[in-house]
């Protein structure tokens, strides 16, 4: 692998300790990938930066690594971390990862990194731009990052996304390199996506069946929005498939036409996947564990939600009231429930017995540990969906925002009724 | 190829360093990808708590774990140095099919060994209870058959 001065000086340990341990693990990364360089990153963002998904390992490590004064190169920006940090009455959440937590966080401050805990950092924290090398974890940013705005990234390991923040640079391996990012299974798109439930349930069954490879959308109408693709983005990669990008046919920035998106491929050696109505129904029930009526949480915003999604829930609650034994929890970055709170969309959601809560999400609160023995969860989100349920833990109903806050109000979860 | 070596038979297999190092070890053998994380994985034993998954009940702790490649969340990635460095049930070497980057990672800064793109299948040729040594320097595996 060939390494700039600059870069043999860090891995010889001329710019301390932590540099040289960061350098010599993005070598052996990028060695074990076949990368032939490094790339300089324009920022970094890790995933699991909360302790309970991190776990004690990755504390010590950050902590070593703290004291040897290394600092980040480039803007870098934090994943949720595992507890409400102003609202634990609400989790309520076992003092020893708040405690874990502090310690995790004084080392991430001590690297240098800017206490955003979103899943969405290039909504609120850093966008890159078009061509920019990223190393970034968590899966929904990365999709949107090469997707949406052209910049380039693999869905990189956590403690890759610290290391390489900290030497301000990636291995050139994966979708760093522009033959990478061809479209590679076709997803011919031969239905309307009425509610932002279907764009989610659209992207869940597409990762789940094109799992790694790259998809090319065709047949989606041109004036889709920022949310509409940021719906895709939470759905198709992490839970449901492992591809860090996809292209939209007429969309997207690496696909003006079919073509530049398969990288001039012969069109007879794509797989197509064909999405209609009957689709979008095997996706609703495909992301259904549950089998009772009864529910007891309802969690929506995973990812986080923007603004104008806050304000669609708040305008859905206003004036209702939340059945007896059942929550309602809505997530959002800390900045962005500020807003919330200005705009009095907190106090609607709150007036209905709901809550709006930040720093962590369904994903990453330790609620096993908290008091709540949650059996059965409705949400939106196909991201929870997938990640929630498991071995004893609650079962979950997918369904729309509409279905989710109905479900809230009655305590029992209707089917999926149409139109 | 095969050599007589202590009366045992002796395959070697040669592939790519992913992770280097060396480690020797009775393997631990699926054809199915791993994930090293949360719910996949009890940390304080290293037994596999993957609902279905062939190795079920199985701990990886100590051992030559050969698997087509890994599996999990970007977030979850830090769990296999949790096992090497807080629980000590880590796997002693990792031969694989495809290494994925979420699982070379922490192997990596764990300094687990871990080899793939080998010359011939390892989920085919090596068989659980097999002694493995892994040179994940130079890429090579020698496996001394159980049944030999």
């Amino acid at each position: 692998m060939h390494l700039t001065d600059e870069e043999k000086q860090m891995l010889e340990g001329g710019d301390g300790e932590g540099v040289q341990q960061a350098m010599d693990f993005l070598v052996k990364l990028g060695n074990a990938f076949g990368a032939e360089r490094m790339v300089e990153i324009a920022s970094a963002h890790p995933a699991g930066c909360g302790y309970r998904v991190a776990g004690e390992g990755a504390l010590r490590f950050l902590k070593w690594l703290a004291g040897t004064g290394a600092k980040v190169r480039v803007p870098a920006t934090l994943d949720p971390i595992c507890c409400d940090l102003e609202r634990n009455q609400v989790l309520r959440i076992p003092d020893e990862f708040f405690q874990k937590q502090s310690q995790m966080n004084d080392a991430f401050r001590t690297l240098g990194f800017g206490f955003t805990f979103t899943c969405l950092p290039y909504w609120t924290s850093v966008a890159p731009k078009f061509g920019d090398h990223i190393a970034w974890g968590e899966s929904n940013a990365v999709a949107y990052a090469n997707s949406v705005l052209g910049a380039r990234g693999n869905r990189e390991a956590s403690l890759t996304c610290v290391l390489a923040a900290v030497a301000g640079r990636v291995p050139e391996y994966g979708v760093h390199l522009p033959e990478n990012r061809h479209g590679q299974i076709l997803v011919r798109v031969e239905t309307s996506l009425e509610d932002p439930a279907d764009w989610r349930a659209m992207g869940a069954y597409v990762g789940k069946h094109a799992w790694d490879k790259i998809p090319v959308f065709t047949g989606l109408p041109s004036r889709i929005s920022s949310v509409q693709l940021k719906d895709i983005c939470g759905a198709i990669t992490g839970p449901w498939g492992t591809m860090p990008m996809f292209h939209i046919l007429g969309v997207t920035p690496e696909a003006s036409d079919l073509e530049t998106a398969v990288g001039g491929r012969v069109l007879e050696d794509v797989e197509t996947i064909v999405f209609r109505k009957k689709e979008i129904e095997e996706a609703y029930e495909m992301m259904c564990t549950a089998r009772l009526e009864h529910i007891d949480l309802v969690t929506v915003g995973c990812p986080y939600m923007t603004i104008e999604e806050i304000r669609t829930m708040a305008e859905v609650l206003r004036g209702k009231r939340v059945c007896k034994g059942v929550e309602f929890w809505g997530w959002t970055d800390r900045a962005t429930r500020l807003i919330a709170e200005r705009m009095g969309l907190v106090e609607v959601i709150e007036a209905a017995g709901a809550q709006l809560l930040s720093d962590t999400c369904m994903v990453t609160t330790p609620l096993e540990k908290s008091a709540y023995k949650f059996k059965v969860v409705a949400t939106d989100s196909a991201k929870a969906a997938s990640y929630v349920p498991g071995v004893g833990k609650p079962d979950v109903w997918f369904g729309t925002l509409a279905q989710c806050v109905q479900a809230a109000l009655t305590g029992r979860w209707r089917g999926r009724t149409s139109g | 190829m095969y050599e007589d070596h202590s009366m045992k038979r002796v395959h070697i297999l040669r592939g790519h360093t992913v992770s280097p190092g060396y480690a020797e070890g009775t393997a631990l053998v699926t054809r199915l990808p791993l994930s090293f994380h949360g719910v996949s994985m009890e940390r304080e034993t290293g037994i596999v708590r993957w609902k279905g998954h062939e190795l079920e009940g199985k701990s990886v702790k100590d051992m030559i774990v050969v698997m087509d490649t890994g599996r999990g969340s970007t977030g979850g990635s830090w769990a296999l140095y949790s096992l090497k460095t807080v629980y000590g049930t880590a796997p002693k070497g990792i031969v694989c099919r495809k290494a994925d980057p979420i699982t070379t990672a922490p192997a990596i800064l764990a300094g687990i060994p871990m080899v793939d793109k080998l010359d011939q299948d390892p989920c085919e040729v090596i068989r659980t209870g097999d002694y493995v040594k892994v040179d994940a320097t130079r890429g090579i595996v020698e496996i001394l058959k159980a049944d030999g």
